[in-house]
């Protein structure tokens, strides 16, 4: 138990530090790149400018700025956006967030079904029809990119065909094809590992032990087999999860979805500090949340992790 | 333990089923056509969502046409860029041109409360107060007091706007200002109501009201019922929907929109030609002009006659009808014929001997060889037709000159910021008019501090030739000093004029009576929506 408990704090402190780490770089990055978020094609009166930026505190020193920015992520409140007046980084992340999260976790169910369910189909029956067919769809869903596939699927299905809406959100139909688009990588991915860590895992000695003790082949599939062929995926489970709750950039700009994804890199190329700073510590938090519960699973699920650290 | 690895795979599976199941079901019940009353929608596509819709706040011209759905000032632009009488019934202007008194017509907010004089009073003051971060309040400078106090110089109390009763505003001005009245039919002079800008409770003035705003997804506005004029208005309700360009084409083409394209969004570069092909694309002057900005306080082009050689060697004519699609008009000087001011070409296109003369002898005047040019960097912001724009001119400035130009494309905040601090020698660059007079354009340039010059060119003829226009009351005779401030400018060449932009648009044929603005806005109050005409 006790180095259950260090392994936990351990890794809770390495999640507070890289927090801190990513929250710092992320401003100084942030006040590195030239440009202001109030620069444009027709260029403000230099007065008009200068006031602007001192509205809002873009000419305090930088450590005046630091703290201050320090203050908005522990109040969390990280006030207006510079290039949409009206509303605020908050508002910005609740609305967006969960529109983001619904696709994505609609988005991860499926690969995760899908992948593990070819895999594993694909590893019992290698080198057959069965596992060529699995693992040539698994080729094209990760060749292919994301964008790709969507545009692909919006023209076929939806202009060519008119099965299912063009766009915009709101209906489950509306958001078949954004997570299908959304989980067809991963899901490739997913099947590809699945398959060989299933190959690997059916040719050890204790499914030979398993198999001599008389246990049904759905016995040894589900309880001995997949456990441990799908260890290696926690570490990468977590990563994707973090990236696809957040929402992808590409996917719901095609089909113009009020997510949080675009946000992440609009607001980079407009110089839109407050939002930049709430929607990459936004992001951060989940990422890391979501290594460290996959972190934890792992280690509950396999107690050498927890030993060995 | 041993359990929860078969329940997961099992959860997973049920919940794969159940997407498929939910797919199958969906998609084999057809929506059933609810009969209804047929209202009047007009659906269009923008590129981005409007920025806020507190006129006060608003660069962005996407943005504007959602305010003048909303809001109604003194004055309306409409088609022809007639200015005709909005909430100003009537307008009388004092002798000395400098004293204008507006007579409001009865109206109201959308609230039902009444829109009067003090309404502008609030909104203008605010907006020039210098605790509000107001990005246009310049463009309210015309009014005395307004700069001062804006730029905590003079006091708020000090500014020209009086409300003589709730009726009649009364606005002096600095000095004569010919274009007064188109700018009171700009975004922004637009009134707003004391505490009535936040989104979630809008009020507004105009042929339409806020229905609702879900950001990036869509923005609703609904016949205003409180508008003085709400006879006029045909159309029921306006939505306004972010889309991708190519995602909103595939919507115009399944009907789910009734107008894509300019000026709220792009069309993709690559269908323009299929479109006009097809007979489909729409196409409209804009009041834009693109060009090339030469840093003049940098050596090689301080040299006036290195400058026009450059300008002089463009091929506009190929550029605009085989580099980049768009229809495009060849731009042989600074402001745009579609404001229906000047014609001229100040000088000829492809002209590559007089360039090749004129190259010649300016490297003579600063006294080095082609071989000792430093080399010549044009930069641009990112983008696809940009890019282009750089390859052919680049390769026609290596054909006439023969020297080699490098490219620089850098990310938009990037480019301005090296514009700004004049880290540059040429550059590509665009001005769309705010208001429907020169000015406007020629204004750009009016001073090396104006900062929007960043060519580190000044002439004090130029200037004199500016102010003296502001002055000129005769329509005719100010047309002819701003022609001369255009030729000084066309001769000195701080910048080379590309091409006069247009605005590329598809629209369902029933939709009618849209005001599509050369400033880049569309405006509804007339708007409707016909019988679909079959053409066979």
């Amino acid at each position: 138990m006790r180095e259950d408990l260090r392994y936990f704090l351990g890794k809770l402190s390495t999640l507070f530090l890289s927090l801190f780490i990513i929250i710092s770089l992320t401003f100084f990055l942030m006040k590195a790149i030239p440009g202001d978020p109030f620069a444009d094609e027709q260029a403000l009166p230099t007065e008009i400018h200068e006031a602007l930026q001192q509205h809002y505190g873009l000419k305090d020193p930088w450590y005046t700025q630091y703290g201050n920015y320090l203050v908005t992520v522990i109040t969390w409140d990280f006030g207006p956006s510079f290039k949409y007046r009206d509303r605020s980084v908050n508002d910005i992340i609740n609305k967006g967030f969960p529109v983001s999260a619904v696709l994505g976790l609609e988005a991860l169910v499926l690969a995760l079904s899908g992948g593990i369910l070819l895999g594993t189909v694909a590893a019992l029956k290698a080198n057959q029809w069965q596992d060529y067919t699995a693992m040539l769809a698994a080729t094209l869903g990760i060749s292919i990119p994301s964008f790709i596939m969507a545009t692909l699927l919006q023209f076929f299905l939806s202009v060519k065909l008119g099965w299912l809406p063009v766009a915009r959100w709101g209906t489950f139909t509306q958001s078949i094809l954004p997570a299908v688009s959304l989980a067809a990588m991963p899901m490739a991915f997913i099947a590809r590992l699945t398959r060989s860590n299933m190959l690997e895992v059916m040719q050890q000695e204790y499914i030979r032990t398993a198999r001599t003790k008389g246990l049904s082949e759905m016995t040894i599939i589900t309880q001995h087999a997949l456990r441990n062929a799908l260890l290696p995926l926690f570490p990468y489970v977590g990563q994707l999860a973090a990236n696809i709750l957040t929402g992808s950039f590409i996917i719901e700009k095609i089909f113009s979805i009020p997510g949080l994804g675009q946000w992440f890199v609009n607001s980079i190329s407009n110089r839109d500090y407050t939002v930049i700073m709430g929607t990459t510590v936004f992001y951060s938090i989940i990422l890391l949340g979501a290594i460290f519960i996959m972190d934890l699973l792992y280690g509950l699920m396999d107690p050498r992790i927890t030993q060995r650290s | 333990m041993k359990n929860v690895m078969r329940d997961l795979f099992v959860a997973l599976l049920v919940g794969f089923a159940l997407f498929l199941s939910g797919c199958a079901s969906e998609s084999e019940t057809p929506k059933p056509e609810a009969p209804k009353v047929k209202e009047k929608i007009l659906r269009i596509s923008t590129t981005t969502d409007p920025t806020s819709l507190d006129p006060r706040l608003v660069r962005d011209l996407p943005t504007v046409t959602p305010l003048h759905m909303l809001y109604e000032g003194l004055k309306r632009a409409t088609f022809g860029g007639k200015i005709e009488p909005a909430l100003a019934e009537e307008t009388t202007i004092s002798p000395d041109l400098k004293t204008y008194t507006f007579k409001l017509r009865e109206s109201k907010w959308s609230d039902g409360t009444s829109l009067t004089a003090h309404d502008f009073v609030y909104t203008w003051k605010s907006l020039l107060d210098p605790k509000f971060p107001a990005p246009n309040a310049y463009q309210l400078y015309v009014i005395k007091g307004a700069k001062a106090a804006n730029e905590g110089n003079g006091s708020l109390d000090d500014v020209a706007i009086k409300a003589l009763d709730a009726q009649t505003l009364q606005v002096e001005l600095e000095s004569p200002t010919p274009y007064f009245e188109e700018l009171l039919a700009t975004h922004f002079y637009l009134p707003v109501k004391q505490d009535g800008t936040e989104p979630n409770n809008l009020i507004s003035n105009g042929p339409f009201m806020l229905d609702h705003w879900d950001r990036n997804d869509e923005l609703v506005a609904v016949k205003n019922p409180q508008y003085w004029d709400v006879d006029t208005v045909n159309l029921d309700k306006v939505v306004l929907i972010p889309l991708d360009d190519h995602t909103a084409l595939q919507m115009f083409e399944t009907e789910e929109l009734g107008w894509t394209g300019s000026p709220m969004s792009t069309l993709p570069a690559d269908t323009l030609d299929a479109l006009q092909s097809s007979g489909r694309l729409a196409v409209a002057p804009a009041a834009g002009t693109y060009f090339f900005r030469f840093n003049t306080a940098m050596t090689p082009l301080h040299n006036k006659k290195l400058r026009r050689a450059f300008a002089l060697a463009i091929n506009r004519k190929d550029l605009t009808q085989h580099v980049i699609q768009g229809n495009h008009q060849p731009a042989l000087g600074l402001i745009p014929p579609s404001l229906g001011f000047f014609v001229t070409g100040y000088f000829q296109d492809d002209d590559t001997t007089r360039a090749w003369y004129l190259f010649q002898e300016g490297l003579e005047e600063i006294g080095i060889s082609k071989d000792e040019l430093p080399p010549i960097v044009l930069c641009y912001t990112n983008g696809d037709r940009n890019h282009k724009i750089a390859q052919a001119v680049q390769q026609q400035w290596n054909k006439t000159f023969g020297i080699s130009v490098k490219l620089n494309a850098c990310e938009s905040q990037l480019f301005f910021d090296k514009r700004k601090s004049g880290a540059y020698q040429i550059a590509l660059g665009s001005w769309f008019a705010d208001i429907r007079d020169p000015i406007n354009f020629l204004d750009v340039f009016k001073s090396r501090k104006t900062s929007t010059n960043n060519t580190g060119w000044e002439n004090v003829q130029y200037k004199t030739l500016l102010e003296l226009s502001s002055l000129e009351m005769d329509q005719e005779k100010r047309k002819s000093i701003l022609r001369n401030a255009e030729g000084v400018l066309m001769d000195q060449m701080p910048i080379a004029p590309l091409f006069y932009s247009s605005l590329n648009y598809l629209k369902q044929n029933d939709i009618i009576n849209v005001y599509l603005s050369e400033l880049g806005y569309l405006d509804f109050k007339y708007a409707d929506i016909g019988e679909i005409v079959e053409e066979s």
